[in-house]
């Protein structure tokens, strides 16, 4: 049985930019059985290809794009592609996914994996068409927002191709820049700076080839009722209709909707930012990617500057708007728009926006070192100007992209306000205020993240979100579901209808690998977040990385259902290295990693 | 020991003698929701219903004793009564534009047993919450107990209802804790169960030899479709379920009267699943697609490539999606579809692509040169020339439209001969 029979392309491209050339190996077998695909592979492949301490934006640093074993298939969502790379912004593992539609188009091509190592002279698009592989001289796209060079690389090569480009973020080095495909985007922790430290301005994929799975009538019955539970479900309903921001008014009833930088857990005006309020205003259309039918998606139109986005999100909703005490909702979405055009993070903007007016309020900062701008709460112009700057890092901006953590170095006393863990800034989820999502920042594979295991469910009814009991291991058996469906490559939506045994009943019949039962495939969850902690380990970080600012530790929160709360890390960071059979450091021990048969591959 | 007389007629009352097998309406969202208009139309409703021939209605206090009317009669359906009350749906997740989020998960005994059975109850029904917390499950089991007692004097059947929320509930143990759940519920003294779906056949049939007393499944939330619910019901049916209770997927849908009997048809074996849904059963008409619904998702592409060979790819669809990007309009699409305008059989020299009997193109491969002018000849280039030489075009799947039954945004339909829209179903 072949691993081209299991859904797998079996195949990886290695380009090399320095020397201009390219080759093709084969999927080792017990990589994909032990790892399944996505983020298991592209952990592995981005420890085996790198060095400790190597600068994230150096030649050293390898880029890897990766696909799974679901990816082309019928299965829900099954279309999108992820990136594994060392982060600029945390100098330690990034994984970024990443709807749209080039991830089934690049296995249809014939890729599980494309390693990119080295870096160009100058600019350069990596162009795909099936097995044919060409570094085409982007010199004229360079310096072009990410809609000028999607549209030119469309144009030059024909819509067959499906692409992902760096925006002028991405050039500069900024590490809040982020990869953007058509209207989605691999957002978080830098990895546009990393293609523009390669001088890579994009990818462009064209694929006619097929996906086979190892027992198609099995897989089809699993894909429909994987469907149906989607259909059948409440979460994915609301989604539907009102998009990712569904949950604000949920996550502001708990006291845990970050306001003002984090210092309080509910936003009066909240009602304005529901999913409710935009669809209203705002939404004109539903929109899916590849294979989708949750359509969390919407087309916002911005009637006083005339642009429509794909958004804005729950994230930039609350990141531009609650956490900068805004209700703005054109300044919201214009501000978007430009993250989007220069290709940078509107969750880390949003945060450094909020960062920069307490910096305000606190008059540690004035309008003439912010070029002018009265970046006072609730400012829309603010808000609008700030993120000019940041997105195109003028004036202020140059130092505002380095993120909240590099700006708290040039103001004293700062740090503790600073919302960031390992210098990604946090997301809309008050730490104080739910303490399984408290835990996950601190302990998550790449910083400040909602995404790699939060427990969102403690919001959304699944637990007191202010008791700490049971959380640890919430957290962890979220990290491992996250970190298959991160591996098949599923969006991370379907969790609110299907389960891990709906995965278990997919991933079977695709792969032919015979996983025994939904714990087997568990257990490929937890090699993987153990796998990228080795990563982490190796780059020197331990336990004393694994923190919060002081605001979540030490500042309780002044009002609202969590009012003079304060999250208890130390003691659920301790139970979750327990049971994760780590050290006091937080480094996984040997034995450990043993068990999980990580040695025989990682040697 | 057998159980009691007055709980096996009243069980009788419920479930069919003749098939042992129930089919219940659970219309008791009133009081844990927000009053959505399931909530506010119950009359309607109920009636509908009951003409659907339900066996047995589950409602709260509240209702019994103002719509008691419905229950009236030998044909009447039996009455269910709900005899606690729990504020899940509002901590998340559901109804939540909410007037009243709850934080903290409770629940509370709400009747006593005589006053459900000096209400002419069957029945009564309550909840049994399973992996939150201890201390809540501690709370329920004690509650279950002390209705097992109380029932048992008076010969009531208790009917519990598990449901596995929150807590240490994960993929991978949900199946198992709902098992033990059920087995669980019996030990205290529940007559029948009313449970989730573990939604493959395999598990729930576990589910169901080790209750040993009669399994009902329940609905969750309502699709858009009302296949899924039949689909459901199907599937339990196999695994060894005794019937259904169904809540939203019938109070919601858009024809509650008709929802009821599709589903007793199926519970109490007068039709099978596919006579109900006519599956086998040919759909006639053409491809219209409703470009404003479309969200350019390419499902429909993925399930007629697949539909047509076990491999899945992008190049072998017989329809395709259109994409226009503009300034202020990001990701038009629209679907381009198969309309049987005719030109390619008429460009066909040989004969060989005719449109058939059943209202779909089929070509005789016997008599096709491979000359490729029918692939020419289409107007919205949706034919392609294979290796072998035969055109790849749309076949309406043999009469059941693939790309129909995937969209979810009807943004393709069939059009009846006379120019009609029929969704198909």
């Amino acid at each position: 049985m072949s691993l081209r029979d299991g859904g797998y392309a079996d195949n990886v491209l290695r380009v090399n930019l320095t020397e201009g050339t390219w080759s093709n190996e084969r999927l080792d077998p017990a990589v994909a059985r032990l790892l399944l695909g996505g983020k298991g592979i592209g952990a592995y492949y981005l420890y085996k290809n790198s060095e400790p301490l190597v600068d994230p934006l150096s030649p050293e640093n390898p880029f890897i794009f990766v696909v799974g074993p679901l990816t082309g298939t019928t299965a829900p969502t099954a279309g999108r592609f992820g990136i594994v790379t060392k982060s600029p912004a945390t100098r330690t593992f990034l994984d970024s996914y990443c709807g749209g539609f080039l991830g089934q188009t690049m296995k249809f091509a014939g890729y599980d994996a494309i390693i990119v190592q080295g870096a160009a002279r100058t600019p350069v698009t990596l162009v795909l068409d099936n097995d044919a592989v060409r570094l085409e001289d982007a010199t004229d796209l360079w310096g072009t927002t990410t809609t000028e060079a999607t549209t030119k690389l469309k144009e030059k090569h024909g819509l067959g191709f499906q692409t992902a480009v760096i925006g002028p973020g991405g050039e500069r080095l900024a590490p809040i820049s982020g990869l953007f495909s058509d209207e989605r985007t691999a957002g978080r922790g830098g990895a546009g700076a990393v293609l523009g430290s390669k001088k890579l301005k994009g990818i462009a994929i064209r694929g006619t080839g097929s996906v086979k799975v190892h027992n198609p009538g099995e897989f089809d019955e699993a894909v429909w009722v994987a469907y149906r539970m989607l259909r059948m479900s409440n979460q994915i309903k609301r989604m539907n209709d009102d998009g990712t921001a569904n949950i604000l008014g949920l996550v502001n009833a708990a006291g845990a909707l970050p306001t003002r930088n984090y210092q309080e857990g509910q936003f009066e005006h909240s009602n304005a930012m529901t999913g409710e309020a935009w669809r209203k205003e705002y939404w004109k259309r539903s929109i899916g990617c590849y294979g989708c039918t949750i359509y969390c998606s919407k087309i916002a139109y911005a009637k006083t500057r005339d642009i429509a986005i794909d958004g804005p999100d729950f994230e930039t909703i609350w990141a531009m708007g609650v956490n900068c005490g805004l209700t703005d909702k054109e300044a919201i979405i214009y501000s978007n728009y430009l993250c989007d055009l220069y290709g940078v993070d509107t969750i880390s903007v949003g945060n450094i926006v909020g960062f920069v007016m307490e910096l305000y309020q606190k008059k540690m900062i004035g309008p003439s070192e912010l070029d002018g701008v009265r970046a006072e709460w609730g400012s829309g112009d603010a808000l609008v100007a700030l993120t000019e700057k940041i997105a195109k890092g003028e004036g202020i901006g140059a130092l505002l992209q380095k993120g909240v953590k590099e700006i708290s170095r040039h103001y004293p006393g700062s740090e503790d306000f600073a919302m960031q863990v390992k210098g990604l800034e946090m997301p809309a989820y008050h730490p104080n205020a739910a303490k399984g999502i408290g835990l996950s920042y601190a302990v998550s594979d790449r910083g400040g993240c909602h995404l790699r295991g939060s427990p969102l469910s403690e919001i959304l009814g699944g637990a007191d979100p202010l008791a700490t009991e049971g959380k640890a291991e919430l957290f962890q058996t979220n990290q491992f579901d996250t970190a298959i469906i991160d591996a098949t490559i599923m969006c991370y939506f379907v969790k609110f209808g299907i389960t891990l045994k709906e995965v278990f009943q997919m991933v079977n019949p695709c792969t032919g690998f015979e996983y025994k039962n939904p714990r087997d495939l568990e257990r490929v969850g937890e090699r993987i977040t153990v796998l990228a902690r080795l990563f982490s380990t190796r780059e020197g970080f331990t336990v004393k990385d694994d923190t919060l600012p002081k605001r979540a530790l030490a500042e309780p929160l002044p009002s609202g259902p969590a009012k003079g709360h304060v999250m208890e890390l130390e003691k659920l960071r301790t139970e979750y290295y327990h049971l994760m059979g780590w050290d006091e450091h937080g480094i996984p021990t040997e034995r450990r990693v043993a068990d999980l048969g990580l040695k025989e591959i990682l040697d | 020991m057998a159980v009691s007389p007055g709980k096996t007629v009243r069980l009788n009352r419920l479930f069919n003698p003749r098939d042992g097998r129930a089919v219940c309406v659970a219309a008791d969202h009133g009081w844990m929701s927000d009053p959505t208009p399931n909530v506010l139309e119950l009359k309607r409703i109920l009636g509908e219903v009951a003409r659907g021939g339900a066996d047995g209605v589950l409602v709260s206090y509240g209702t019994a004793l103002r719509m008691g009317n419905f229950f009236l009669g030998k044909d009447a359906p039996a009455l269910l009564l709900r005899a606690d009350w729990m504020n899940m749906p509002r901590l998340g997740g559901s109804n939540v534009s909410n007037i009243l989020p709850a934080v903290n998960f409770r629940k509370k005994a709400t009747s006593f047993a005589h006053d459900a059975l000096q209400m002419g109850a069957s029945a009564i029904t309550i909840y049994y919450f399973i992996g939150y917390s201890d201390a809540f499950e501690a709370v329920n089991i004690e509650q279950a107990a002390t209705f097992a007692i109380e029932c048992r004097k008076i010969g009531l059947p208790l009917i519990i209802e598990p449901m596995a929320v929150g807590g240490i509930v994960t993929g991978v143990n949900v199946t198992e804790i709902l098992v033990a759940s059920a087995r669980i519920a019996v030990e205290i003294g529940a007559d029948a169960l009313k449970i989730p779906y573990t939604n493959d056949v395999r598990s729930f049939r576990k589910l169901v030899n080790e209750a040993r007393v009669p399994v009902l499944v329940l609905g969750g939330a309502k699709s858009d479709e009302p296949r899924d619910a039949l689909e459901l019901v199907d599937e339990a049916l196999q695994a060894g379920a005794s019937g259904v209770v169904f809540g939203r997927n019938v109070t919601k849908a858009r024809d509650p009267r008709k929802m009821v009997a599709d589903i007793c048809s199926l519970v109490h074996g007068r039709q099978t699943i596919d006579e109900i849904l006519g599956v086998g059963v040919k759909k006639h008409g053409r491809l219209r697609p409703i470009a404003m619904n479309c969200t350019g998702c390419r499902v429909c592409e993925a399930a007629c490539v697949h539909f047509h060979s076990t491999e899945f790819n992008q190049e072998m669809s017989r329809l395709r999606i259109e994409f226009k990007y503009r300034a202020t309009e990001p990701h038009l699409s629209k679907p381009v579809v198969c309309p049987l305008c005719n030109k390619c059989v008429e460009a066909c020299a040989d004969g060989a692509l005719k449109i058939g009997s059943d209202g779909y193109l089929v070509l005789d491969k016997s008599l096709c040169d491979g000359c490729g002018d029918c692939v020419e000849a289409c107007p919205l280039h949706l034919m392609v020339l294979q290796d072998d030489g035969t055109p790849l075009f749309c076949d309406l799947c043999e009469g059941n439209p693939q790309c129909i039954l995937w969209c979810q945004k009807n943004a393709i339909v069939l059009t009846g001969r006379k120019g009609s829209d029929r969704h198909v179903a």
